[in-house]
């Protein structure tokens, strides 16, 4: 039979916690040399406060599983707020209030983070995450920590996710260079961005998992149909090249040059492709294209 | 995050409230310069909460650390000592509040305050202090709870202080079990409260006239006290004895060095006898002992018994007298016959300078044809008899002169008469002595102990009688106010003038007292009586269960040989088994879940088991369809229990699905025979 693994939460009392304790030695003292049964109750109180706070402290990190980590490609000069999401699982019987998040990036212990005030027992709840500057390049999340204070600040209990995600950080979207002529080349491929942005519904398919929620077909299912997608075909649109050697001289200049048209074809739902020296993006849109595109930008080096 | 300032007003405001309830209990003790320093940063922190100023600037706060500590050791020179400590750490609570506004400031000044309470806690027991730090406790915990809880959520009082009280009474069983079986140890080392008494009543070192009449104004309780006799509660008025004065100086009288006496092993067994007095005396008279007249022994039950001094005219005091209530037990012994040494007689027998031949006119009158000193005595008592009055107003005559009270006023307090006897008697070869204490007494209707206060305050004489060769006491107050004597001082002052003119018996006078009375003050006397007494039981309990208390309580279980070792292994038994309880508690939580979601996280638990297990990110919809297929006989069941499922958790409020049929629903799928895994 399979062995459940142990879920390992780390716990400390905190300076305060220290100072507590010395709190209830000082009653216990006190107790003692002044034979006061009163302090012998205080001190009592602050005992079992103390194993309180040490339990639900525990308690709150406990039962606590990240599902999944989805981050997306952000900029390195601006603090990035909702870069991605956390998605984590309860399987405790108790709520998690306060937790305080950081990913770990390298050394970088502190290179995303994140807060979640309340947590329902046995929910599904997703954080979303924060970024601190970051150098331009993809970057590897290896490790996200858990940690809080609840509930009386008395413990700092925290414990440790290994995850593998690449964090792209990209190059600053700058520069005021005109978009390059539009081709009108009427290719079509079938991707996400086609399946996506399309307007003309074409067919319906089997729902599954990732498939946009806008898209399902919640008419069919009112009439007790299963659930549906609806597909779109994209139609005749213009496409564009956008190339490195159509940027300015100056390397970094180009590169951000090129992250701020691709966002810009995003954004107004244009295919283009991406050609930097020998590597290139083919034609393309959507959010896996724009990864893609991204991912290229940030690891371009001068040497291209 | 402990730099990390605070931005929720509410906590602010809760930590100004506080800071205020810690300093309260300790305004009526401490310095005037410690309140006014923790009123200058309360009234400081509220402008700035109601943005009205900034917080202090470096220099300002330096200046006032300074101003502090300067004052600090010019009074108290040292930081030893429950005073200057107490004093210290409330001044720095104080000006920790006008410090900064961020989390560590917080959690310093919360626990700051909990220290405040130990200190309140070391200096008195009452039942007053006991409620006072339980919700000084509700308020500390409420603002440690929110300071780490969901920092958006609105400010509710209601629920604020719920959450802190809820958490007293889960501690609450806890530790009452451990205030029980933790060990006690018995404190013989002599650690104790020095405190300097602070309170109003006079050193009663020595007694002149009028300083008893002027005690006697106020309503302060000195002791209360449980009587038995023959194993059964007395509501008898008695004489407390309590300073001997034995030097004269005509109408003063004051106490000279007298011989501390051998404290005399196994006296006897205190508490095997029926016929006892325990005394519950408040720190209002300093180290003095009040024991009932007759020879005694007292017997120090929440205090060591080193910490007692006997002295030879009957006189106990205790050392290093805590500034807390103190518990003792005291009775009557038989004492054997002995003659006055001449050293005694000597200082029994010094008289004063009387010059006016009239006091000795009178002192040769009643020497005249008397055999004994019991004789000389009942004359002066009949002389007292016919030409003096009683009056409860303190009456100014000269101190050092009898004449002026003997043969011009003429009336007076039971320090005039019980003086001016003494030193009559002594001019008449009598040793003589006066006793000041206390005479009367009101017993509560609820717990039927009798109450001692300051109305009760009492001066009499004792003589030495040749034929007992002993003290004999003599009360000349007795034969001037006889009525003073048979109601006690309490009830005594209660009665007009009007009513002490009629001629009725102390009986009808009680009647009369009681019958006069609005029926309000009668409910307000009623629960005066009900709080006294839970009061006193509250304090008694809490000063008698020390180490030999605390064998007692076991012994009345049975467990006869509980050493301090088992009581160590128990304590440290049960905090174990409460921390395994507490998180067994936590985890009942899923118990409590609503029926519709624990059945269908039965449903699901049951077919994990069979390796179906549901996603977490799947819908309970999505989920059924993958499984649909292992029902085949029970598919209308099946669609049955995830619809009504679905409609309880989705649907409006008010959406109702019978739990009855999801329950009969689930127990027909669970029947099922499921293929291992997907």
């Amino acid at each position: 039979m399979k062995r459940k693994k142990r879920e390992k939460v780390y716990i400390v009392p905190t300076i305060y916690g220290f100072i507590f304790s010395s709190g209830a030695f000082a009653c216990w003292l006190g107790a003692l040399f002044y034979s006061n049964n009163l302090a012998y109750l205080l001190c009592f109180f602050l005992i079992i406060i103390f194993i309180i706070g040490m339990i639900q402290a525990n308690n709150n990190l406990k039962g606590l599983s990240l599902v999944k980590v989805m981050a997306q490609p952000f900029s390195s000069h601006t603090a990035h707020e909702n870069m991605g999401l956390l998605l984590f699982k309860s399987e405790s019987s108790v709520s998690h209030v306060r937790l305080n998040i950081e990913g770990r990036v390298g050394a970088n212990k502190k290179a995303v983070f994140s807060h979640y005030n309340v947590a329902e027992a046995g929910s599904l709840f997703s954080c979303k995450l924060s970024a601190n500057p970051l150098s331009r390049g993809v970057h590897l999340l290896n490790r996200i920590k858990v940690y809080s204070r609840y509930p009386f600040g008395l413990f700092y209990v925290w414990r440790f996710y290994n995850v593998s995600h690449e964090l792209v950080v990209h190059p600053r979207p700058s520069g005021h260079a005109p978009l390059p002529a539009m081709k009108q080349e009427g290719y079509y491929q079938e991707d996400s961005f086609s399946r996506e942005m399309g307007e003309n519904f074409h067919d319906r398919k089997a729902y599954e998992y990732g498939d946009s929620i806008r898209r399902v077909d919640w008419k069919a299912y009112a009439r007790h149909k299963p659930l549906l997608t609806k597909i779109y075909d994209e139609g005749n649109r213009g496409a564009l090249s956008l190339n490195l050697a159509d940027a300015p001289d100056d390397f970094e200049k180009a590169i951000q040059q090129l992250c701020q048209w691709s966002l810009l074809c995003e954004k107004s739902k244009v295919k283009y492709e991406v050609i930097a020296g020998d590597h290139s993006v083919p034609l393309g849109g959507g959010k896996k294209h724009k990864y893609q595109v991204m991912k290229l930008l940030s690891q371009l080096e001068k040497t291209v | 995050m402990i730099f990390e300032k605070i931005k929720d007003r509410s906590l602010s405001l809760g930590l100004v409230f506080v800071v205020a309830l810690s300093l309260l209990p300790h305004m009526a003790k401490y310095p005037l310069e410690v309140m006014a320093v923790g009123g200058l940063s309360l009234a400081w922190r509220l402008l700035f909460e109601f943005k009205k100023t900034q917080l202090p600037h470096f220099t300002i706060k330096l200046f006032l650390i300074i101003l502090c500590g300067a004052w600090f050791f010019t009074k108290y020179e040292s930081f030893i000592g429950l005073e200057s400590g107490t004093s210290l750490l409330l001044m720095a609570m104080s000006l920790k509040l006008i410090d900064n506004d961020r989390y560590h400031d917080f959690m310093i000044i919360l626990f700051t305050s909990l220290l405040a309470l130990l200190a309140k806690v070391l200096e008195s027991q009452s039942l007053w202090i006991t409620l006072f730090g339980a919700f000084d406790l509700i308020i500390v915990m409420s603002l440690l709870l929110r300071l780490h809880s969901h920092a958006e959520l609105k400010f509710n009082l209601k629920s604020f202080l719920k959450n802190g009280a809820l958490l007293i009474l889960q501690v609450s069983p806890m530790m009452a079990l451990l205030f029980f079986v933790f060990p006690r140890i018995s404190n013989e080392m002599g650690f104790a409260s020095r405190r300097q008494f602070m309170n109003s009543t006079p050193s009663m070192k020595d007694i002149s006239p009028g300083q008893v009449a002027y005690i006697a104004s106020s309503d302060t309780q000195v002791f209360r006290v449980k009587r038995m006799k023959n194993g059964q509660l007395s509501e008898e008025l008695a004489y407390w004895r309590g300073i001997v004065l034995n030097h004269n100086e005509g109408m003063l009288w004051s106490r000279s060095f007298v011989e501390k006496v051998s404290p005399k092993k196994n006296k006897m067994a205190l508490q095997n006898t029926m016929s006892y007095q325990q005394v519950l005396l408040e720190p209002v008279y300093g180290h003095w002992v009040f024991t009932e007249d007759k020879p005694q022994d007292v017997q120090l039950l929440s205090l060591p018994k080193t910490r007692l001094n006997e002295y030879q005219d009957g006189v106990f005091t205790i050392k290093n007298r805590p500034n807390e209530r103190v518990v003792y037990q005291t009775q009557t012994l038989t004492l054997k016959q002995k003659k006055l040494s001449k050293k005694e007689r000597l200082i029994y027998l010094q008289k004063p300078e009387e010059k006016d031949f009239r006091v000795h006119f009178l002192v040769s009158e009643i020497r005249d044809g008397a055999r004994s000193n019991i004789e000389i005595s009942k004359k002066l008592l009949m002389f007292y008899k016919q030409h003096y009055s009683y009056d409860i107003n303190s009456v100014s005559v000269s101190k050092t002169s009898l004449s002026q009270f003997l043969f011009e006023k003429k009336k007076g307090f039971s320090e005039h008469f019980a003086n001016s006897f003494a030193a009559l008697m002594r001019l008449a070869e009598v040793p003589a002595r006066v006793v000041v204490g206390f005479h009367g007494g009101e017993v509560n209707a609820i717990d039927h102990l009798i109450t001692i206060t300051e109305k009760d305050i009492h001066t009499w004489v004792e003589i030495w009688s040749e034929k007992h060769l002993n003290w004999v006491r003599v009360d000349p107050t007795m034969v001037v106010a006889p009525l003073r004597e048979k109601l006690g001082g309490q009830l005594y002052h209660r009665l007009s003038q009007e009513q002490l003119a009629k001629t009725l018996s102390p009986k009808q006078h009680r009647e009369v007292l009681q019958k006069s009375s609005h029926w309000s003050k009668n409910l307000a006397e009623r629960s005066f009586s009900l709080v006294q007494s839970m009061s006193s039981w509250w304090t008694l309990f809490l000063l008698k269960y020390d180490e030999k208390g605390q064998l007692n309580f076991f012994k009345r279980f049975g467990l006869h040989k509980l050493s301090g070792a088992y009581l160590w292994l128990v304590t440290f038994l049960f905090l174990v088994a409460f921390y395994f309880m507490y998180n067994r508690k936590n985890k009942k939580v899923f118990r409590k879940l609503p029926k519709n979601e624990k059945y269908f996280q039965e449903f699901c638990h049951f077919l994990a088991k069979k390796g179906w297990k549901k996603k977490p990110e799947e819908g309970p919809m999505s989920f059924v369809r993958r499984v649909e297929g292992q029902f085949d006989g029970q598919k209308q069941n099946l669609a049955h229990f995830s619809e009504n499922y679905i409609l309880w958790k989705y649907s409006l409020p008010g959406a109702r699905v019978d739990s009855k049929v999801q329950g009969r629903l689930l127990k027909q799928l669970v029947r099922q025979k499921i293929i291992q895994g997907p």
